[in-house]
């Protein structure tokens, strides 16, 4: 009737359409930019705003908050020329998967300028001998926060992995990571074992443990930090920086290792295979492990980085703490995960019928 | 009834209890200085808004344009287009989100602004057309009818007969479009790639250590938004009822 | 037939919409659910019915179980909790109701997320000494809060219709309170109940947010195990099956859904 002319109407949807790639336009930039794919505490915004301003370049930040997730996301982008990641950073475990799907660039370690100050401990991890893909960033562990106004009985340094799932008296308080590698490895801790020696025996009995040892557990986090400042747990499963972090800000919280071990991760800087701007990766890297920036993540961050003068920078309270650096005597004790890719379903399984009850 | 009104006044004060959380965490001067210092958040927070008020220009026009559609068609066909309108309704948010992740990539789809966008219409288009396909079934024909038979231009007829019937409906699918995409966090999770910060994203990347204070004052800037233009919403009701 | 045709194009956008953004995807999700995976997660274009078989396992099965009893469980005490109020506010003059609802609408424009972080404060208040936080019981609380508005303004659409005469004719006669509901307001209302009660059912089962922080993820619920299956298993034939096995589950209530929200809202 009214609208009788149709081009009237042709019009008008088209500049609706048009609209919206209007308003996308509004934010195009002519600089280059380094597209970054990385935990989200790791790199402030400062960092990255300095960073953009030496190169007059822009950075993009997108944050992950698993490894799982990270491997997702890059396999989904990895056949796009445009909108891939130049610059990832994955945990040792998830690094073999990734070199064995072909989705990393071999590094150029010539354009690598700290390796003279590089920690040697760090030359060679077992996930990647030669440090032919990756370079580690950062390292931790994972052990328990507690909180001893929660519990003011419990002698932190006397914890075991075996207390934390047994002791009637933590029913109800303790939590543990949202992670099924981490969640496993405490188990097989516990009957001496760990994830890179365990057999799919050892598996199914840490899970079958796990299944029948849940009434202390409160819940599964990975937002910890969060979790510990709000008194929601007495024994709390944290990596060492959060756990760190949080006894300076609050000495009634300590970080221990229990008796049994615990994890110790690294945290690597890898190229992607369809990385546009490798040279920005390569600046970001030099600049991520630079003395001074190295430093700063250390005080901050709780985490030890791979750079050794900035090591020797550090206040004492910081360089002597045990759980920081750890001893080699402690280093014994600390395993990494690595999980044998036949074990990926095994795994799952476990780990569904943990949360299914 | 006396019970029943201490009873409304109870539920209606557990549905604010969090909300006073947050206004009082929100309304300090060191929260507002905050928020005005953090130009990223401020930009992530105009982006957002951005993003909402396209999805509902988009969404209300073309689900308008629809609900016009549907009065030429058959009842087969109206009956079909019923049916695709509530199945996304039924989808999970979440189902939502990875099916546009996987289709998206499957057609090569750049993850960016255009995915993003085209998420947000997907999943707000329903609910517009319902109400739009509400508004338009109400429309007095007479009026327009009338309207023409004086002899008024095309435009004139659509601007004065036919547009202000349409208004609550246009305002009530906006609203309804806009505050979906403003909040909407699954959806955008899996669609936005590296390009878009959403404010719901980043709130959530900032659950994980700290939530600032910064945070608190957008939250009581979104609620003093939402104050006004329920006001808006109430003064307008009352100038239409006394017209009426 | 003339006019038929002449604004039958008008019916392009929608068709472009549905077919573009609503059947392509799911269709792939259809297409995904029968294929495999291997072991780093890729998908392989092999057609198998494995992921089915996978869902009948009652280990996976039992996702949905749970599933279905929280979602059943927040929709009654949404109806519950929301039936009274919109009784009230359906005998309140209009300009007053509206400033009611408005009310209960305003803190629904500050974000999600938020709103629940300080939902689980609220929740550490403990009233009588009742910890909620991680609980189911307080996972079905924050369910509340969140749908509570959902199941609120269709019943108050409906019961708005209600002629107090009626009621009022009822009492006269000598009809107890509890008859009155039960005889009078109760079949009146009925329908409209239902589709408030679809309005909560259906989107509370896709929850993900609620399940994952208030109850700090110890259970699987549908969206939770969603996420997990896509994210982190990388199972995606296996989640797929599921989001085509809730999907046949909420089509069979579509119809249901159709003809009483149409009696509800019109």
């Amino acid at each position: 009737m009214v609208f009788k002319n149709t081009k009237i109407i042709l019009a008008f949807t088209l500049s609706i359409l048009l609209l919206g790639e209007f308003t996308a336009c509004t934010k195009r930039e002519t600089k280059r930019e380094l597209r970054l794919y990385t935990w989200s505490e790791y790199f402030p915004d400062s960092v990255l705003r300095e960073f953009e301003k030496e190169y007059n370049v822009q950075v993009k930040a997108d944050y992950f908050s698993s490894n799982e997730q990270l491997l997702t996301k890059l396999q989904l982008s990895i056949n796009s020329a445009d909108t891939g990641y130049d610059l990832i950073l994955p945990s040792d475990y998830a690094v073999a998967g990734m070199v064995e799907l072909k989705l990393l660039k071999p590094l150029d370690k010539t354009k690598l300028n700290f390796l003279n100050d590089f920690d040697p401990a760090f030359l060679h991890p077992p996930y990647d001998k030669n440090l032919e893909y990756t370079i580690p960033m950062a390292s931790g562990t994972t052990g328990i926060a507690v909180n001893t106004s929660i519990l003011p009985n419990v002698d932190p340094t006397k914890l075991t992995w075996k207390d934390f799932f047994e002791n009637p008296a933590y029913e109800g308080k303790a939590t543990l990571l949202n992670d099924q590698k981490e969640v496993l490895q405490v188990a097989l801790l516990i009957k001496g074992k760990n994830l890179a020696t365990a057999s799919e025996q050892d598996i199914k009995d840490a899970f079958t443990y796990l299944k029948a040892h849940k009434n202390n557990i409160r819940a599964f986090t990975d937002e910890t930090k969060p979790v510990i400042e709000a008194g929601d747990c007495g024994l709390c499963h944290v990596y060492s920086g959060e756990g760190l972090s949080a006894q300076r800000s609050n000495p009634k919280i300590r970080y221990v290792i229990p008796k049994e071990g615990a994890t110790i991760w690294t945290d690597n800087f890898a190229i992607p295979r369809n990385a546009k701007n490798d040279d920005l990766a390569y600046a970001f890297i030099n600049k991520a492990l630079s003395t001074e920036n190295a430093k700063r993540f250390m005080e901050n961050m709780n985490y030890q980085t791979m750079n050794t003068k900035a090591k020797a920078q550090l206040p004492k309270e910081l360089a002597e703490n045990p759980f920081l650096f750890p001893s080699a005597k402690l280093g014994k004790k600390l395993y990494y995960i690595n999980v044998k890719k036949e074990f990926t379903l095994l795994l799952d399984r476990g780990w569904t019928e943990l949360k299914s009850q | 009834m006396k019970m029943l009104k201490t009873y409304s006044f109870l539920v209606a004060f557990f549905l604010w209890s969090p909300l006073f959380i947050l206004l009082y965490k929100g309304m300090n001067a060191r929260a507002f200085s905050l928020l005005l210092e953090n130009d990223a958040l401020l930009g992530i927070f105009m982006r957002s808004i951005l993003l909402a008020i396209t999805t509902c220009i988009i969404s209300t026009s073309l689900a308008t344009i629809t609900a016009f559609a549907l009065r030429t068609q058959s009842s087969l066909g109206q009956k079909c287009v019923e049916m695709g309108t509530l199945l996304p309704m039924v989808l999970p948010e979440i189902a939502f989100g990875i099916s546009f992740l996987v289709w998206f990539t499957k057609i090569d789809l750049p993850l960016g602004w255009t995915s993003l966008l085209l998420a947000h219409i997907a999943f707000t288009f329903s609910y517009s057309i319902i109400v739009m396909k509400n508004s338009v079934e109400r429309i007095e024909w007479r009026i327009v009818d009338a309207a023409k038979d004086l002899g008024a231009s095309r435009f004139a007829i659509f601007r004065h007969a036919l547009f202000p019937q349409l208004l609550p409906g246009i305002v009530a699918s906006s609203v309804m479009a806009f505050s979906l995409s403003l909040d909407d966090f699954l959806i955008s999770f899996f669609v936005k790639g590296i390009d878009e910060v959403t404010l719901p994203i980043k709130i959530y990347s900032m659950m994980r250590h700290k939530i600032g204070p910064e945070i608190y004052a957008l939250s009581v800037v979104l609620f003093c938004i939402s104050v006004f233009s329920v006001l808006i919403s109430q003064v307008w009701y009352l100038k239409t009822q006394k017209s009426s | 037939m003339d006019r038929k045709y002449q604004h039958s194009f008008l019916i392009l956008p929608f068709l472009l919409w549905f077919f573009f953004l609503i059947l392509g995807p799911f269709c792939l999700i259809i297409l995904t659910s029968f294929f495999t995976r291997d072991e780093f997660g890729q998908v392989q274009n092999i057609f198998s019915l494995m992921s089915y078989k996978q869902l009948l396992d009652p280990l996976y099965f039992d996702v949905f179980l749970r599933t279905l009893l929280l979602a059943a469980s927040s929709t009654l005490l949404c109806l519950f909790i929301a039936y009274p109020f919109a009784f009230y506010l359906s005998r309140l003059p209009k300009h007053v109701a509206n400033r009611w609802i408005a009310l209960i609408m305003i803190p629904f424009w500050t974000n999600f997320l938020l709103r629940i972080l300080a939902f689980m404060d609220v929740l550490r208040f403990e009233p009588f000494g009742i910890t909620l936080v991680y609980t189911n019981a307080g996972v079905l609380l924050a369910m509340l809060y969140n749908y509570l508005p959902f199941a609120l303004l269709p019943l108050y659409s409906t019961l708005e219709k209600v002629d107090s005469s009626i009621l009022e004719a009822a009492f006269d006669l000598g009809a107890s309170k509890r008859q009155i509901f039960l005889k009078v307001l109760w079949p009146i209302t009925r329908s409209g109940v239902y589709a408030a009660g679809l309005l909560v059912f259906i989107p509370s089962l896709g929850e993900f947010l609620i399940p994952a922080i208030v109850g700090g993820g110890k259970n699987f619920f549908l969206g939770t195990f969603l996420e997990h299956q896509f994210l982190t298993s990388h199972n995606w034939p296996l989640g797929s099956a599921a989001i085509v096995f809730l999907v046949l589950l909420a089509c069979t209530l579509l119809p249901a859904l159709k003809n009483k929200t149409k009696e509800a809202l019109t």
